[in-house]
């Protein structure tokens, strides 16, 4: 085959932006530590890595929806904590006050605590969260008990729950509703207390007592539940934690350029360029040209 | 015979210096484009017959001819042709990439996650006014981001138009100049009367011209017997023709841009797209650029029915007084749901109906009523006195735009369990407004009060609204990752979307570099192969051109000798 110098010229400057594409794209990834940045540079490498980040999204999403109901539950759980002592102090109260060595007097002093006990079961029972109602269920401007004239308490919330989105296919109630059985049973045996006290009435007394009792249970056990939900919680958490930190795993390892070996590429590149410059200068010199003197 | 020695002689002068001719010829043209080699071709003069025996008369240089391989020069049109296309292409697409984004910024898939995630705040916390202020914020953002990305698009599709109307331009001068060479070459081939040798440099300039012309289109060439040529567009529209060139023009609008028709006439080119840099450009622009844009569009859309479906049936903790819907009837004697309407969700409308309530100013229940929407009956005029006649305190009317006004005068209105579409089809108590990517904005009341960004919904029957109610919020949230289709685009949900468009960009950016490189490959080889048959080698022809220095030395010492020899003769005589 014929050659000429054009043809050798030609060849050495397609090598030469070869290698300067090589230099370029070294450069980049170096600096920016990923092997590509934009969708023209791998279409389908960038669109997982968009749903990998898509995922990622939603993780965080569901970690900050999960912080959110857990807050809400242990607030909740602090309140009903507080009710369901307020019920050991009515029991205990009323064990004491159903002994029939006890008076009038004794009874009616006993009833007076018993009336604080029932306004901050009530107080306790309206409580709120960040200015929202923590038992009204989605009437959160509101209170979840109202009481009427005699002072008998009643539930005023919504019977829809709180839901929180953990994320699109699943919800979790981040409260308990005051519509709760519980609630209105210890409103009821603290009132029928203060009542027997009040009347010095020592059977009514008594009848209290197994109502607080049970009252108190019924808290207990929905206090219970609470925690159950908020371990729950706490477990889901974990969860979408390492989810997390995989993802973050997933795209690290998906996106990182292999430095090393783009530095080898990038030497390789170099010295294939400082050869190339050499061999173009040096072919300015083999023409017959240069001995026609 | 002496005499004849110096004819000889004289002959071989006049050959080498004419053969010296086309070495410098060569040695001139050495970098010139698309130049072939030229060799000069010498052989004896017809011998003279003396006395039985062929007495050689000496040398002459008969022809002149270049140096050329049809079947490489065939190739290099088609490739050419190729390479340009997919060039173009790439280098259009390269300049939108800043729209889609980088991993640093993922531009439209970040807004569209944090517009659902901002839902997802707003759902857990649905009586914080500064949630949905952030939902009004993102939505903006992604409104923004859509605009902006269909009009960089918008701008690359009109850059691309610009280019086809400069490359018709191009085309229509070399169309001119190859039918000027062929009259140049018919003229000086003809004339050469008795002289074999074709007009090389002509021929390697139609030649250039003829590769620089499939650079811009795709063509057919076909030689003719009388040393002309003959040029076709791939779908066999004739272009050139011994002195005729057919000159490109714009024509009528086809995808919203001109068409390429033949000068004079309004027939489309047919074939461009098969190559060339024009074929690139258009290719570019409608089936890239143009698919991009539409699945933009259809991506607007179904985000904007989507979340305004559940707006349009959900409450938040703002009501208006006031409303206008977004979008308008361009008929509107033609019911709501008429294909006649230029509303792209009027597939969505079925006979349903929607409840509107009405509150006074401290929230106490004023009324409420049904309106019924029977799908192709009900008319936007309809609706309107349906409204004003059974919703109490509401008047309603149409604009000029054909747009539902809905006024409540000094009380708030709300909606609910629209199961007709038609709220969300006309974008009434929307959150998004807007047909396209491009024209999507944020609905007036929404822009004017982030309260009214449905959160809940109003209960049926007492007209009664939670605070912490998150229904609507939640259906929301569940829009990003349905697969849906209000628009007759296929099914998928609004990250897959997304993603595809990103990957659909990249992978068509992977097809045109891998194609223009392999071009490019191919364009150098073939280029090679050119240059080792047709190139100028200088070595080459500074032997040759050594070579006929000596002849020329040696025959001019044959001159010499023959004069000594006349010398001796005549010396003889005195």
């Amino acid at each position: 085959m014929r050659v000429t110098h054009t043809q050798m010229y030609d060849n050495l400057l397609s090598g030469v932006n070869k290698q300067l594409q090589i230099q370029a794209d070294g450069t980049e990834q170096i600096s920016s530590g990923k092997r590509f940045q934009r969708p023209a540079q791998a279409g389908l490498d960038y669109k997982i890595s968009l749903d990998l980040r898509h995922a990622q999204s939603g993780v965080t999403g569901s970690l900050t929806a999960i912080d959110t109901a857990q807050s809400r539950l242990n607030a909740s759980q602090t309140l009903l904590n507080d009710m369901k002592n307020i019920l050991v102090r009515g029991q205990t109260l009323a064990v004491q006050q159903a002994s029939g060595t006890l008076g009038a007097a004794e009874r009616h002093a006993a009833a007076q605590e018993v009336k604080h006990l029932l306004a901050q079961y009530a107080n306790d029972a309206n409580g709120k969260w960040q200015g929202q109602s923590l038992f009204a269920g989605t009437a959160v401007d509101k209170a979840a008990f109202t009481s009427d004239v005699l002072g008998n308490y009643s539930y005023t919330g919504s019977a829809q729950d709180r839901l929180v989105a953990i994320n699109d296919t699943q919800q979790v109630a981040s409260n308990v509703r005051g519509d709760h059985p519980a609630f209105l049973a210890g409103f009821q045996a603290l009132k029928s207390l203060q009542t027997a006290l009040l009347n010095n009435d020592q059977v009514g007394v008594q009848t209290a007592l197994g109502d607080v009792q049970s009252a108190g249970s019924a808290m207990i056990d929905l206090t219970s539940e609470v925690g159950g939900r908020i371990s729950a919680l706490s477990v889901s958490k974990t969860s979408y934690e390492d989810m997390k930190f995989t993802l973050s795993k997933s795209i690290e390892s998906h996106e990182a350029a292999d430095i090393p070996a783009v530095v080898a590429r990038l030497q390789q590149a170099s010295i294939i360029l400082q050869a190339s410059y050499s061999q173009i200068s040096q072919i300015k010199s083999l023409s017959l040209v240069n001995f026609l003197r | 015979m002496i005499f004849d020695s110096l004819g000889i002689a004289a002959s071989s002068l006049k050959a080498q210096q004419k053969a010296m001719d086309v070495v410098s010829h060569n040695i001139a043209n050495v970098n010139t484009p698309g130049y072939s080699r030229q060799k000069g071709n010498i052989s004896p003069l017809i011998p003279d017959q003396v006395a039985g025996l062929n007495i050689g008369r000496g040398v002459e240089l008969n022809n002149i001819s270049r140096v050329v391989d049809p079947i490489v020069n065939q190739a290099m049109l088609k490739n050419g042709s190729q390479q340009a296309f997919w060039q173009n292409i790439q280098s259009g697409l390269n300049s939108v990439e800043s729209s889609f984004g980088s991993l640093q910024s993922t531009g439209l898939s970040a807004a569209i996650d944090d517009f659902f995630l901002s839902i997802q705040a707003m759902a857990n916390n649905p009586q914080d006014l500064a949630q949905k202020a952030n939902v009004r914020n993102k939505s903006e953002t992604l409104t923004m981001q859509l605009s902006n990305m269909s009009q960089q698009l918008q701008s690359a599709q009109a850059a691309a138009d610009a280019k086809i109307d400069n490359d018709i331009q191009s085309a229509n001068t070399i169309l001119d100049h190859i039918a000027s060479l062929n009259v140049q070459i018919k003229q000086q081939e003809s004339s050469a009367q008795g002289i074999t040798g074709q007009a090389n440099d002509l021929r390697d300039q139609r030649d250039q011209a003829i590769r620089d012309l499939s650079v811009l289109i795709p063509i057919q060439e076909v030689r003719t017997n009388d040393n002309g040529v003959l040029l076709q567009s791939m779908g066999g529209d004739l272009l050139v023709q011994d002195n005729i060139s057919n000159h490109l023009a714009r024509g009528a609008n086809s995808q919203g841009f001109g068409s390429i028709v033949l000068a004079g006439s309004n027939a489309i080119v047919t074939g461009l797209k098969q190559g060339g840099s024009i074929g690139g450009s258009m290719t570019l622009r409608d089936d890239k650029l143009g698919g991009y844009l539409k699945d933009l569009d259809s991506l607007a859309r179904n985000l904007a029915f989507g979340i305004n479906q559940v707006q349009a049936s959900g409450v938040g903790s703002s009501r208006t007084s006031k409303m206008l819907s977004g979008l308008g009837v361009s008929s509107p004697a033609l019911s709501v749901d008429n294909v006649a309407q230029s509303n792209p969700y009027i597939g969505q409308i079925q006979s349903g109906s929607f409840t509107m309530h009405v509150y006074d100013a401290t929230g106490a229940v004023v009324g409420k009523a049904s309106i019924a929407i029977t799908a192709g009956v009900s008319t936007m005029a309809s609706i309107a006195t349906d409204i004003s006649s059974n919703v109490p305190g509401v008047t309603a009317s149409v604009d000029s735009a054909g747009r539902l006004v809905i006024d409540a005068g000094s009380n708030n209105m709300g909606f609910s369990g629209d199961s007709s579409n038609f709220l969300a089809a006309y974008q009434i108590n929307s959150i998004f407004q807007g047909a396209s990517a491009a024209g999507m904005k944020l609905s007036s009341e929404v822009a004017a009060n982030a309260g009214v960004i449905a959160t809940g919904r109003i209960d049926a029957t007492t007209s009664a609204i939670q605070t912490g109610d998150n229904t609507a919020a939640l259906a929301m949230m569940a829009v990003q990752n349905t697969k849906v289709s209000f628009d007759g685009s296929t099914a998928n949900s609004l990250s897959t979307r997304t993603s595809l468009l990103s990957s659909n960009y990249g992978n068509d950016v992977a097809l045109a570099a891998q194609q223009s490189q392999f071009h490019k490959a191919e364009s150098e080889s073939l280029r090679q192969q050119r240059e080792a048959f047709s190139g100028v080698n200088m070595d080459e022809e500074l032997v040759t051109m050594i070579k006929f220095q000596r002849a020329y030395e040696a025959s001019a010492k044959v001159i010499q000798t023959s004069n000594q020899m006349m010398n001796a003769l005549l010396g003889l005589i005195r």
